[in-house]
């Protein structure tokens, strides 16, 4: 056995010696390359006054439909495979006089979408502006703006103008779906000064909506879309000190009452921050929403009508609660309490299945149509629910992440839930594969859904510059 | 956190850290000498610097990234608020970021979202550059200890340092201590080694390619080793140092979609 002399002279060699060891090996560990001099003609920025990022995609999705279910489908309910196919591109010009030119559209092609709602063939102009900025932070937009508002991840309260506007399917995943979505026709002007902003946008209604669900545009202007209603939104940000810049807004659309907001987001000490998202104004119950539109556009029968509650409109709050996380290990969690004074309730999800709203009797297919109607116009049906999503990245070789995100009806205790690995293979290529899932008793939000899973394989390249 | 906030951050870091010329020393405290350098590594002006990052995996190139960066002292905190809009790839043009005390904003013009990023996360990462926003190490840090010891540098060229001890010293100090090295002829810093609260090691970082910059000589690159990834490192090229008077507004969330992109 070693002495403890040995031991400690051992010990105190392998320290002395270990202190110039580590300096050298850190610095031999260089790659060769890096310690390259630079040419700072040729390596500095490219200075562009036209910027343009594109890419193609193929995927291929394959849909495990659900049999039987409560709520009927209007769609087919086979198992399927289809492939699809799109370009995507984003351009902006600008000037010395600061002025930009933007442009931002989408065109895809698909064998059957995911949930065969939406169109085979897209040709979507998500983004059209012209806009300025001055010296003295006035910001002035005109065109199809996609303005989005709020700091939560899983439901914005306050993005007032999310409804219709989603054109892509193939994913859940909230982050993805806003890239995708379509802009506004707007005026939307804009003070930013040195402790707060003051925001002002007008939306005006372009042409009514008269297209059932089904019947969408799904190329050219589709302004039916987007601006059928005129609307207005006065939004405040204000510094009242450090981290804590709240935001205040202020909505009206024509035919509605007002609705007021506001959010919040702090640091919660090194790892985690908080955020609080409201809304609140009268609101008319969902299944009455969908009744009046589909009775407007030709999907129901006029007669229909009389499935209307007959309930005034109530005052209904909408609040999100939530956080993130992250620790030094690429992993980042958000967890969000979603609630919807106006959605429904354990017993009226129950009705619903039951062919039963608001006391009367009601056909199978007004249940599926007024989900399918709070699909496409992103008015939340569940009135409590709980968000959750993780992103972990460079997770067991570099480049690749994996994002996991749940959807939980607290409600009628069904689950949205949908995986993605994603793997970047250089600078402009990727490849995702995703799934998911709808779980839950035949009579719950997601267990009724047609899809039970669906599996995505895609392929991304970016085009370049 | 993405790619891009973490190089961004990485970048800004460093663009930061680098204008750290240290003062000679000999007689002051470890803490004067760490307040010393920070006065010569703030450059006393707003400026803005284009930064080139590019990742080695197992010593081979293996991405590109630019971007230009902005930074400005806030006088009541003496330290640095940066912005950040990204270049190049394509894939990242337009996304933005913005660091002003301890709280971070990230902008993405395919979503038309400004996200907010909590201090960890500017531990998440390539090169784990938590240290992005103290500039002015003696406010996060006080030095324990300064002894003398020769280094080699990123060019394997040996150095007489002194070796400073850095201790967190407030909630604001992402890191639980620093290594930090520096020439005692020129004060250059040579290197640092960046702990998290954990104790283990994050990252190394290599200082180097001085040239006169913004009426100070700098280092133009930082060369970052991964050591939560042995295999990766990342070198920060800076160029085009130029003074730029940032406005105010700039510092708003709302102004992240419409930073310059030179």
């Amino acid at each position: 056995m070693m002495s403890k002399a040995k031991r400690t002279l051992l010990v105190v060699m392998s320290t002395i010696t270990s202190i110039p060891l580590a300096a050298q090996e850190d610095a031999d560990r260089i790659p060769a390359d890096a310690l390259r001099l630079s040419n700072e003609a040729t390596e500095a920025v490219t200075v562009r006054s036209t910027d343009i990022t594109a890419y193609v995609e193929v995927g291929i999705d394959t849909v495990m439909a659900r049999a039987p279910a409560r709520a009927p489908a209007s769609h087919s309910r086979n198992d399927r495979v289809n492939a699809r196919s799109a370009f995507d591109i984003r351009a902006q010009q600008r000037t010395d006089s600061g002025m930009s030119f933007y442009i931002s559209g989408r065109g895809s092609v698909t064998a059957g979408p995911l949930d065969e709602s939406m169109s085979t063939k897209r040709l979507d102009l998500r983004e059209a502006f012209v806009s300025q900025v001055d010296g003295n932070g006035l910001v002035w937009k005109v065109g199809r703006v996609n303005l989005r508002n709020g700091v939560a991840l899983g439901y914005n309260p306050t993005d007032f103008f999310r409804a219709n506007t989603v054109v892509d399917n193939t994913t859940r995943d909230p982050v993805s779906l806003r890239e995708s979505r379509l802009g506004t026709y707007m005026l939307d002007l804009q003070r930013i000064g040195e402790s707060g902003s003051v925001q002002a946008v007008v939306a005006p209604r372009v042409v009514t909506n008269t297209k059932g669900l089904d019947d969408q545009p799904s190329a050219g202007l589709a302004a039916s879309r987007t601006n059928a209603s005129n609307r207005f939104l006065l939004r405040f940000v204000r510094d009242f000190g450090v981290d804590l810049s709240p935001e205040f807004l202020l909505f009206k659309e024509s035919g509605r009452d007002p609705k007021i907001g506001a959010s919040i987001t702090r640091a919660l000490g090194q790892q985690a921050t908080w955020y609080a998202e409201w809304t609140a104004g009268k609101r008319e119950r969902p299944i009455d929403a969908a009744v009046r539109f589909g009775a407007a556009t030709g999907d129901l029968p006029q007669s229909s009508l009389r499935l209307l509650s007959g309930e005034d409109r109530r005052m209904a709050h909408e609040l999100v609660l939530g956080g993130s996380w992250a620790n030094a290990s690429n992993l980042s969690v958000n967890l969000e309490f979603h609630f919807n004074q106006n959605g429904l309730s354990r017993n009226e999800w129950k009705d619903m299945f039951d062919s039963r709203v608001a006391g009367q009797l009601v056909p199978a297919s007004l249940v599926r149509y007024a989900r399918d109607y709070a699909s496409v116009f992103q008015e939340p049906l569940a009135r409590r629910s709980v968000f959750t999503r993780a992103q972990w990245e460079d997770i067991w070789v570099r480049g690749l992440s994996v994002v996991a995100l749940g959807n939980f009806n607290v409600d009628d205790r069904s689950t949205l839930f949908q995986l993605s690995l994603d793997y970047r293979l250089d600078a402009s290529q990727r490849i995702r594969a995703t799934w998911q899932t709808n779980v839950g008793r035949g009579a719950s939000q997601y267990g009724s859904l047609p899809i039970r899973q669906a599996i995505s394989l895609t392929y991304v390249a970016y085009l370049p510059q | 956190m993405s790619d891009p906030i973490r190089r961004t951050i990485l970048c800004m870091v460093y663009a930061l850290l680098l204008t750290a010329p240290f003062s000679s020393s000999r007689g002051q405290t470890p803490d004067e000498v760490l307040t010393q350098s920070d006065k010569v590594r703030n450059p006393g002006v707003p400026f803005k610097v284009h930064t080139e990052l590019t990742e080695f995996r197992s010593g081979k190139s293996h991405e590109q990234a630019k971007m230009v960066t902005f930074s400005k002292l806030d006088p009541s905190t003496g330290q640095y608020r940066n912005l950040a809009r990204y270049v190049e790839p394509t894939r990242d043009a337009g996304k933005a970021l913005l660091m002003k005390d301890s709280f971070m904003w990230f902008y993405d013009p395919a979503s038309k979202a400004s996200v907010r990023i909590s201090p960890q996360q500017r531990l998440i990462g390539k090169a784990s550059n938590g240290d992005v926003m103290s500039t002015n190490l003696s406010r996060d840090y006080s030095a324990k200890q300064a002894t003398e010891e020769t280094i080699k540098d990123a060019d394997g060229v040996e150095r007489e340092t002194w070796k400073l001890q850095l201790e967190a010293s407030n909630s604001a100090a992402v890191y639980l201590r620093i290594e930090y090295w520096i020439e005692k002829k020129t004060y250059h810093p040579v290197k640092g080694r960046f702990f998290a609260d954990s104790g283990r090691l994050l990252k190394i970082a290599f200082y180097r390619a001085f040239s006169r910059q913004l009426d100070g000589m700098r280092p133009t690159e930082v060369v970052i080793l991964d050591e939560l990834d042995r295999n990766v490192v990342t070198r920060m090229r800076f160029s085009n140092y130029e003074f730029f008077d940032v406005p105010e507004r700039w510092y708003q969330r709302d102004y992240l979609p419409l930073l310059p992109a030179q």
